[in-house]
């Protein structure tokens, strides 16, 4: 009886036991929330989430000197630079999944095309921020056999690898235009999917790396290659106007609002204040786009005399934050325009690769002498037009504007070469990333304004510094880059190849 | 109803003697609570605090057997006698303290070779609503890290690591709140690996093991107890202090309008705004005048007891109610805990109810079953978060809001004819009014947890047993958050509300079958175990938001402005383990100790999934061989193990992840990235090995004892991600490397100073101290991050302020502090030391315990002053400095230099590559406010030492006399005076700094609270 009791009991347990247990081990080791194989649609809309440097009004616009924050808590301009925020090899990373996945699908050219030029696109972000990056042994973490630590490449073999894949993406591009039928490219929130529109922008922002390398014109041949792209439109098509633009557009949706709008102007208001390198050019042109970008400073303004430029007073960049606020708070300062910036939470679209931007580079190439036979006054002016067509500045205004002795295209000289990037960087107005202050590098124009809220020594830098991680990781090979660039030093204001 | 059988006839037949007897030990100290029984009866009495003792003697029984613990059993013949002094004798093997090890097996302390302590001391007193808090300072090597916030548990390191907690020999599957401490019998703690091994993986790094009550041991056979506390919670230990000169704004200058940025500086604001001196300013419950235009009002410090005024006392209730019986073919108990909390923060409130119903039978002498179930159920409806940001208290009212308003103005917090729609508050954009989010910002949680366990044992022959034991706990979570229209957030500045659902769902599951043997050959003695453990654990979880609300007030998922974002998880593993452990044991004096266990790991890959690791203890009871003077007690044991382990679940798999979708212009896209650490098939489990040695030792007639420890725990190789440089596309891989050593010491003294007939005071106290070194990284690595190999891992790295060799500090042309470029070590995180110490003092019958603890040593950032000095209202920023700011002079100058030319060359790890800098002193004045923020206001100005000590409990009991409660039906009763936490000595009481360990930083936390009360316990 007590045996049978015993057994009895144990059986019981045991059935118990067994009611939650053994499910075969291979059935538990994949993770059920996780993919293992996604559509190249999924991973290009990762991808294109990271193209760009910040938003408007963001730090780059800061950086850019078209407005200064005068809270020094939420941040200040004093150009005390550390680290490149980020290393895109993440990003690439992305790339080169999205061109796995794309393998053997019918659109797997246009993804493939795609590809090529992000991956261009993000070496270049890389490069002329911080100088050597790895590119010919990168990205091979999961390759056989495997480099985990890369080696860096020179900037020149960079930048000649960035204009090949430009080339090898133009030319799958139109391959995969070629293939009627096939299925579209999704998840692009910049083009949904139109190759034809991919492709003016793949070559517009090729005319962009191949200007910013304008100081290697002799070296790489530059003003061949710009050369090429502009006389053949078949072949190289580049961007008609505006509608043609890269732009992200916002809506009042989660993670997609305008970075100013009616739920932070009690934050932002009497902090952000317009830029006096950008908005005194505007005012001493007399610039239409004034009234449509800032609002005149309420201590200065004259309800009679709503357009006098007098109450149009911007800060310095280099001004110290202190006395900046104080002055805000006693209204002496235009802020960015309210009914534009801060009614809705659409804002304006943010434009990453522009019609404008183009016109201006190709204008630049032609006072330079590299284009055999083109006219820089037309391109300067499509360039000045596009912009004020992005604010929807009356026609009246427009023409006036143009006609404006400053205005008017001075000729293939120097002046006439001021007169374009300072138009080039009004028009690049919260837009591009970082693009106005690479040009400023490039060419200093125009005057990045400095003062006592520097912290770099009074200068503007010239890059950021390597990633530490790369110094915990990599330590050999980035020191090896340091010291064939810059002597050894990881400086801020130290000449990288590019701009020698 | 036998028991009052026996009382009738006694009563009625009268056919006995009345014996008084006194029961004293050898030093004639009296004997509480030894039993006293009747040979070949069941009667039995139990000596009072002076060891007297009545007893009926009937005829023909003359002899009673008197027993105690730690003393032999003495036969005594009451014939012709009726009152005797009784001196017992101290048994030298009684020592033989029998302590739980691992998988619940009983051993008795002295053969063990691995260090054990057992938490002494009375938990159901000064209690706390987490039962592991009790266990603070009371176990040297534990460090118990209590929270500041409200339902939330303390974080335990055992030697530097997590611990697993241990119910009943099984391994804790809900979480701690369900552990009422009224049904714990014991707490023993598995101090490391060599204590654990047989707990497999997860016991790793030790355990502290609850057993629960069983039955009783009252000797009527039945007990009902019952126990009630009442403790209020109040009088901050630690609360940030805030200067009351000066009101919001910046640089002095403040006006409302509507705040939301229409006035100067009335949305978002600082504390660096106009003195408080009356003068007439526009705030935000201006009068309106016949324009509409708010008419100014005198500015005054109407709040500055805001936070005082509005924290509120805390209520701490519990109750337990206990009914257990013994009898002859097993037991059963059954107990309900009720514990209410009411908490400081307004409109908080925790219920927990605990059922806990266990039961032995005895179905033979040789075959048993126990089976015991647990019930729970915590539902708190508001759970107030702390995190730094706009959802906080302290970020409301201690840091960002002022004075110049008062909360209680507040407290009908909806604006008239927006009910429902619009707060009212002092600013409209980033703060919110405290009772707003007290009464509308609801976050709730409901926590239903379930617990079976079964255990059949079976002795199959004198010398082999087998059991086999199953357990399963089930716990169910929803939690819900209702966030009002117009309460604002990092992220949600719409200001329109939004609702939240979580539900998670935890299923453990753990079975053992056990075959022991037991036998002895002369002097030797064996004891085997050899076993299997399955183990499977599943986890869901399930989340959805809104984003923002149509309908104010509907809190209901399909209330969404754009759809809703749901996020879903799974997860499932098990473990399969065969363990065996041998004892051998020569005579009392020589034991030797070995496990092995090999476990099998879904979640490792396929290829190493299982692996073996053994341990080894060797102890020597000296005392028994060698003969020294005063030594009553002298071992020495010293024992090696290692413990394998598992890596967390799918982290070793490539795969897509997807990020949430997004919308852009309407139209929805859905990213996916690669997992940026590439997986292993070539991962070995992790192993942690550990060595220690250990000395114990009780001296002059075991008035004073020791236990001193000293380990080093090998933590490694463990699994990790080994870093690539970024630039391959990858983050990195996983591996198995980085090992680190943690060297420590444990020392336990007890002593009784004194002990005298109606005067005994014991003591005990509890030190140990640790320190973690990296040793090996992988391959030809020689860091891991900032860390070097041989330095200890809780370094502690930060960006400090640039200054001259001489260490005075630069500021730049604009006089505010530079900042280096590169980070520098200024200590370490952990502290140098822990310790505990308890004294109980007991005079007849009042009792008096009191317990101090705290740990020395650590460095840690102190985030509120930090944020308080950037915000202006940390008290130390009333300078006179700051007079002139409002004025708007600038008078503070630095006290540094400036780099007049030269510069300093750094490679980018801050070695100096050359340095050509001069300097001149600093001239340059500044606003003291910008002075505040970029120097007071920054990590490197605010590294604070993590020394502290409390006063952790205190209690006074008077117990009632026996002869007191004789004519009524209680048994036992007995009043305690309680007090927890009632002095906390720290350099900075802005900050509680009991609930860090090794943190670095500090979050936001609740004031912390004394906790005074009552406690009263019956037995009928």
């Amino acid at each position: 009886m007590k045996t049978y009791n015993f057994k009895k009991g144990l059986t019981l347990l045991m059935a118990s036991v067994l009611l939650f247990s053994c499910t075969p081990f291979d059935s538990l080791t994949d993770d059920p929330n996780k993919a293992t194989s996604v559509p190249p649609s999924m991973l290009l809309s990762e991808v294109l989430n990271n193209v760009g440097d910040g938003g408007p009004w963001s730090s780059a616009q800061r950086d850019n000197q078209f407005w200064v924050i005068s809270f020094d808590y939420y941040g200040n301009q004093d150009y005390n630079w550390g680290a490149i925020n980020s290393y895109k090899y993440n990003t690439l990373a992305n790339v080169v999944a999205m061109e796995k996945e794309a393998q053997g699908l019918d659109n797997q050219d246009k993804y493939e095309a795609l590809g090529k030029f992000f991956k261009a696109y993000f070496y270049d972000y890389m490069t002329k921020r911080v100088g050597d990056i790895p590119l010919s042994e990168s990205l091979k973490a999961d390759a056989s056999p495997a480099i985990t630590k890369p080696k860096y490449d020179s900037q020149k073999e960079v930048y000649l690898a960035i204009l090949d894949l430009l080339e090898a993406a133009n030319d799958q591009i139109t391959k995969a235009k070629a293939k009627v039928g096939n299925s579209a490219i999704l998840g692009d929130f910049f083009f949904n999917g139109d190759l034809d529109k991919w492709q003016r922008t793949i070559n517009s922002f090729h005319l962009r790396v191949l200007i910013n390398l304008s100081k290697k014109n002799t070296e790489l041949g530059i003003a061949s290659k710009f050369n090429t792209i502009i006389s053949n439109p078949a072949k190289y098509p580049l961007l008609r106007g505006i509608e043609d633009n890269m732009v992200r557009h916002f809506a009042d949706e989660q993670g997609n609002r305008y970075s100013l709008n009616p739920s932070n102007y009690g934050f932002n208001r009497n902090r952000n204040i317009m830029g006096a390198t950008y908005l005194n050019l505007l005012k001493n042109n007399n610039d239409p786009r004034i009234y449509i970008v800032a609002d005149p400073a309420p201590f200065y303004f004259k309800a009679n005399d709503p357009k006098n430029l007098n109450a149009y007073v911007a800060a310095n960049t280099g001004d110290d934050q202190g006395q900046m606020q104080t002055d805000s708070d006693a209204g002496k300062y235009s802020y960015p325009n309210e009914s534009r910036y801060y009614s809705n939470f659409k804002g304006e679209p943010y434009i990453q690769i522009g019609y404008s931007e183009q016109e201006f580079t190709i204008a630049e190439a032609i006072n330079r002498g590299w284009v055999n036979g083109g006219n820089a006054e037309i391109h300067y002016l499509n360039a000045i037009k596009a912009s004020m067509a992005f604010y929807a500045v009356a026609q009246d205004d427009i023409d006036s504007f143009l006609l404006k002795p400053n205005v008017t295209y001075k000729g293939n000289t120097t002046a006439g070469l001021n007169q374009i990037l300072t138009q080039k960087y009004i028009a690049f107005f919260n837009n591009s990333g970082r693009e106005s202050y690479f040009n400023y590098r490039r060419t200093g124009i125009p005057a990045f304004n400095v003062g006592p809220a520097n912290n770099n020594g009074g200068k503007i830098p010239n890059r950021w510094k390597y990633p530490v991680s790369e110094f915990e990781n990599n330590s050999s090979h980035v020191k090896a880059a340091l010291s064939s660039q810059f002597g050894g030093s990881d400086d801020i204001n130290a000449a990288m190849w590019m701009i020698k | 109803m036998n028991l009052l059988l026996m009382l009738t006839t006694s009563l009625i037949f009268a056919q006995t003697t009345l014996f008084k007897g006194n029961v004293v030990d050898e030093q004639k100290l009296s004997l509480p609570g030894a039993t006293v029984l009747v040979k070949g009866k069941t009667t039995s009495v139990v000596t009072d605090i002076d060891g007297n003792f009545e007893i009926q003697i009937p005829k023909g029984n003359e002899i009673i057997t008197i027993s105690y613990i730690g003393f032999n059993s003495v036969d005594f013949n009451t014939s012709k006698l009726k009152t005797a002094v009784i001196v017992l004798k101290s048994n030298s093997e009684n020592l033989e303290e029998v302590v739980i090890t691992a998988l619940g097996i009983k051993k008795e302390k002295k053969r063990l070779g691995y260090s054990v302590q057992e938490v002494k001391g009375d938990l159901t007193k000064s209690r706390d609503p987490n039962v592991m808090n009790s266990l603070s300072g009371k176990v040297s090597g534990l460090i118990v890290a209590s929270s500041a916030e409200f339902f939330t548990a303390p974080k335990l390191y055992l030697r530097g690591k997590q611990p697993l907690i241990v119910v009943d020999g099984v391994p804790l599957g809900t979480d701690t709140y369900n552990i009422s401490p009224d049904d714990i019998e014991s707490i023993n703690v598995l101090k490391g690996a060599n204590a654990a091994a047989l707990y497999g993986s997860d016991g790793g790094n030790g355990a502290v093991q609850i057993t629960t009550k069983r039955g009783t041991k009252d000797s009527r056979g039945f007990v009902v107890e019952f126990n009630q506390n009442t403790i209020f919670q109040g009088g901050f230990n630690a609360v940030p202090k805030t200067q009351n000169s000066y009101g919001p704004g910046s640089y002095g200058n403040y006006a409302f309008k509507d705040g939301k940025g229409g006035g100067i500086n009335d949305a978002d604001y600082d504390q660096w705004g106009p003195k408080f001196d009356g003068q007439l300013i526009t705030q935000y419950d201006s009068p309106l005048d016949a324009n509409g235009n708010l008419i100014p009002k005198p500015w005054l410090a109407r709040g500055a007891n805001n936070f005082n005024n509005f924290m509120e006392t805390g209520i701490l209730e519990t109750s337990n109610l206990a009914i257990a019986s013994q009898f002859d073919k097993g037991n059963v108990r059954f107990s309900m805990s009720h514990t209410y909390q009411k908490g400081i923060n307004p409109n908080t409130k925790l219920n927990i109810y605990n059922f806990n119903l266990s039961s032995k039978y005895n179905f033979s002498e040789k075959t048993s079953i126990d089976a015991s179930a647990n019930f729970n159920f915590q539902t708190s409806p508001n759970n107030p978060n702390v995190a730094y940001g706009p959802n906080s208290y302290i970020y409301n009212m201690l840091i960002w809001g002022g004075a110049d308003y008062d909360v209680r103005d507040l407290r009908n917090y909806w604006q008239e004819g927006k009910e429902g729609i619009q707060q009212k508050n002092f600013e409209y954009t980033r703060y919110n009014n405290p009772y707003f989010m007290a009464y509308e910002w609801l976050k709730g949680v409901q926590t239903n947890g379930y617990t079976g366990q079964v255990t059949l044992k079976h002795e199959i022959t004198d010398n082999f047993d087998a059991s086999v034991r199953t357990n399963a706990a089930l716990e169910n979570e929803f939690r819900n958050e209702k966030f009002p229209y117009s309460m604002t957030t990092y992220g949600r500045e719409k200001a329109q509300g939004d609702y939240k659902e979580w539900y998670n769902y935890k299923l453990k599951s753990y079975t053992d079958f056990m075959l022991n043997y037991d036998n002895t050959f002369g002097d030797f003695e064996i004891r085997s175990t050899l076993g299997a453990n399955i183990n499977i654990q599943k986890n869901r979880n399930l989340y959805a938001t809104t984003d923002y609300l149509i309908v104010p007030g509907l809190y209901t998922l399909s209330n969404t402005q754009t759809p809703v974002q749901p996020s879903s998880y799974r997860s499932h593993y098990e473990t399969y383990g065969y363990y065996a452990s041998t004892d051998f044991s020569y005579k009392s004096f020589l034991f030797l100790g070995a496990t092995g266990r090999i476990d099998k790991d879904s979640r490792l890959p396929e290829k190493n999934n299982s692996f073996f690791y053994p341990s080894v203890s060797l102890s020597a009871v000296l005392s028994e061989v060698l003969n020294i003077p005063s030594v009553d007690f002298l071992k020495v044991r010293g024992s090696f193990a290692k413990v394998g382990s598992s890596l967390d679940i799918y982290s070793n798999l490539n795969t897509y992840a997807l990020n949430s979708p997004f919308a852009v212009n309407g139209a929805t896209y859905n990213p996916a990235y690669v997992n940026s650490v590439l997986s292993n098939e070539n991962l070995k489990p992790a192993f942690n090995s550990s060595t220690e040695f250990g000395l114990e030792t009780q001296l002059f007639h075991n008035k004073l004892g020791f236990d001193l420890t000293y380990y080093e725990n090998k933590n490694g190789p463990q699994i990790f991600d080994l870093k690539y440089s970024v630039a391959s596309g990858y983050d990195g891989k996983k591996q198995n490397g980085i090992t680190t050593k943690t060297k420590g010491w444990e020392l336990a003294v007890t002593a009784t100073p004194v002990k005298t007939k109606d005067f005994r005071w014991n003591v005990r106290l509890n030190w140990s101290a640790y320190k973690e070194y990296l040793e090996e990284v992988y391959g030809d690595i020689t860091n891991n991050g900032q860390i070097k190999i041989g330095d200890r891992v809780d370094a502690y790295y930060i960006t400090d302020f640039m200054r001259t060799q001489e260490g005075q500090l630069i500021v730049g042309s604009d006089g505010k502090p530079l900042k280096n470029a590169y980070q520098t070590r200024i200590g370490y995180a952990a502290p140098k030391w822990s310790a505990g110490l308890a004294n109980n003092i007991i005079y007849k019958n009042f009792s008096l315990d009191f317990s101090l603890d705290g740990r020395y040593g650590g460095k840690i950032e102190d985030y509120v002053a930090r944020k308080m000095w950037q915000s202006g209202r940390q008290v130390g920023t009333d300078t006179p400095e700051r007079a002139n700011d409002v004025q708007g002079i600038k008078s503070y100058v630095a006290d540094a230099v400036v780099v007049t030319g030269g510069v300093l060359t750094t490679d980018g790890q801050g070695n100096v590559l050359s340095d050509t800098r001069t300097f001149a002193p600093n001239a340059t004045k500044i606003f003291y406010q910008d002075y505040s923020k970029s120097y007071n206001g920054q990590s490197a100005a605010n590294i604070i030492d993590k020394t502290f000590f409390k006063l952790r409990e205190v209690n006074l009991t008077y117990t009632f006399p026996k002869k007191v409660l004789t004519k009524t039906f209680i048994n036992n009763a007995s009043i305690s005076l309680i007090g927890r936490n009632l002095i906390y000595f720290a350099k900075h009481k802005d900050i509680d700094l009991d609930q860090f360990n090794d943190e670095k930083g500090s979050p936001l936390q609740t004031p912390t609270v004394k906790s005074y009360g009552l406690n009263i316990n019956l037995k009928f």
